[in-house]
């Protein structure tokens, strides 16, 4: 943008948005400075954007609903940005698949790596005879080893 | 009195030097019973028999019975023949079957409490087994009811026949001779079997394990035996009944059990129970452990004592008493 354009009066403000952006080339640069320089309309105008410019940039962010956009934009096909952008945050389902099946293959290795209780079979005729067997030692030894001597249970 | 409270007072007296007439101390061992029963648990090593052993054992409503045969001389007992066979000699015995022979030797056991320790025993009327005269000594509980009858030869002191009675007084097993010689038999010598590797005494076994010093109502742990396959086993003696607890880690096979098994519940957990010609066998589960009991004490009695398994501690001044009374056989 040149400054040669510029309406002193009702276009300063726009040169001088200008200049704050940097906007201007060279030539214009220097044109404004000297303007500056010369006015203090000027100066005062450029304090009062600068300042103006640092509250803006205070404000917390607002963003528009669909609805608002709707009304500016008279367009049926404006974007949630919002929606989008919490789209964009979720997982593909690609991305779902593969952490379920990586949590599968944990759980399975899990329990794998859990301790099972073996089964186990008592040697039930084989106890009781050792029972008999042992129970002869401090007791009637014909009595207690008659069980040992008839076959039955188990056998 | 109850037992425990005897052996309390008993304890006490000897501890504090006074004199205590013990009840029961054999005056005469002809008639004497707790005498009767302690001569007859060797009396059968030391004679010379020969004979017919039957029996019988309830399952359910049926009372079923099978024979075999006995022959004793010179300290040498020999039971069965064929596949069932067992032999006993002096201080170590080995059971057969199907050829192989599992064998019990240099066991140094605890002495067995007496067997009036648990038990009130009385003498009864004389009686008859295998045409030979008996005295007949009854074991009551502390409710007085009949648990056990003893027929003790009056001749030899040999133990004729044993009844094992439920609560009812029914026979809940029996063991007799039918027949029995006392002529100078000579025992024919059974072809030696070959040898599997037995159960060794032991003292040292995993955390995983219990063995508690005794159960209820008066089974006192005599010894722990591992097995070739790491099964322990805990033999206990009340004076007149044994029981033993085989334990195996692991987890009850419940479809992989014998046939003929009933329903029970022990110390509740799921539990599978016989009635065998050797007595109660249950099996049951807890803590990752498999318990295998076996026991000739009445059924009721074997059952209160599985429950116990848990671990029954004994205080000090039983443990006292014990040290005191045990060497005696008193306690």
């Amino acid at each position: 943008m040149s400054a040669e354009g510029m309406r002193p009066d009702a276009l300063h403000e726009d040169a001088l948005s200008a200049y704050l952006d940097g906007e201007l080339d060279a030539t214009a640069r220097a044109e404004v400075e000297a303007r500056l320089a010369e006015s203090a309309e000027w100066r005062a105008i450029l304090d009062e954007l600068r300042e103006t410019r640092g509250a803006l940039r205070a404000l917390p962010p607002v963003e528009a609903s669909p609805a608002f956009w709707h009304r500016m934009l008279g367009d049926e096909t404006v974007v949630d940005l919002a929606a989008a952008r919490r789209a964009k945050h979720r997982r593909a389902p690609w991305k779902l698949a593969v952490a379920g099946a990586a949590a599968a293959v944990v759980i399975v290795v899990g329990v794998a790596a859990i301790p099972q209780r073996d089964k186990v079979k008592p040697a039930v005729a084989s106890f009781t005879d050792a029972h008999a067997t042992r129970s002869s030692l401090n007791e009637d030894v014909v009595s207690n080893l008659a069980s040992v001597g008839i076959p039955g249970f188990g056998r | 009195m109850t037992t425990r409270l005897r052996r309390a007072a008993i304890g006490v007296g000897l501890l504090f030097g006074v004199v205590v007439a013990l009840p029961g101390t054999p005056a005469s061992a002809g008639t004497d019973p707790e005498a009767l029963l302690r001569g007859a648990r060797d009396a059968s090593e030391d004679a010379a028999l020969a004979g017919v052993v039957e029996v019988r054992w309830r399952e359910g409503d049926d009372l079923r019975s099978a024979e075999t045969d006995a022959r004793s001389r010179e300290g040498a007992v020999i039971v069965g023949h064929g596949n069932n066979l067992a032999v006993g000699g002096e201080n170590s015995r080995w059971s057969a079957n199907d050829g192989i022979a599992t064998r019990w030797g240099g066991i140094d056991s605890k002495q067995p409490p007496g067997p009036g320790s648990t038990w009130n025993l009385e003498l009864d009327d004389d009686a008859e087994v295998a045409g030979r005269d008996a005295y007949v000594v009854v074991a009551r509980d502390d409710d007085d009811t009949p648990r056990a009858r003893f027929y003790v030869d009056q001749d030899l002191g040999v133990l004729l026949r044993r009844d094992v009675l439920q609560e009812d007084g029914d026979v809940d097993r029996s063991v007799r001779y039918t027949r029995l010689s006392a002529a100078d038999v000579v025992p024919a010598v059974p072809p030696v079997p070959a040898f599997a590797p037995g159960p060794s005494p032991t003292d040292d076994f995993g955390d995983q394990f219990v063995a508690p010093a005794r159960l209820e109502p008066g089974f006192r742990l005599l010894g722990r035996y591992e097995h070739p396959d790491g099964t322990v086993q805990l033999f206990y003696n009340d004076g007149l009944f044994s029981l033993s607890v085989f334990e195996q880690q692991g987890a009850v096979d419940w479809d992989a059990l014998p046939d003929g098994g009933h329903g029970s519940v022990v110390d509740g957990e799921r539990a599978s129970t016989y009635s065998t010609a050797a007595g109660t066998v249950v099996v049951w589960g807890r803590d990752d452990l498999v318990l295998t009991g076996v026991s000739d004490a009445p059924p009721d009695v074997a059952f209160g004592a599985f429950e116990t398994l848990d671990g029954t501690t004994d205080d000090l001044f039983t443990e006292l008493v014990d040290f005191v009374l045990g060497p005696f056989g008193w306690n």
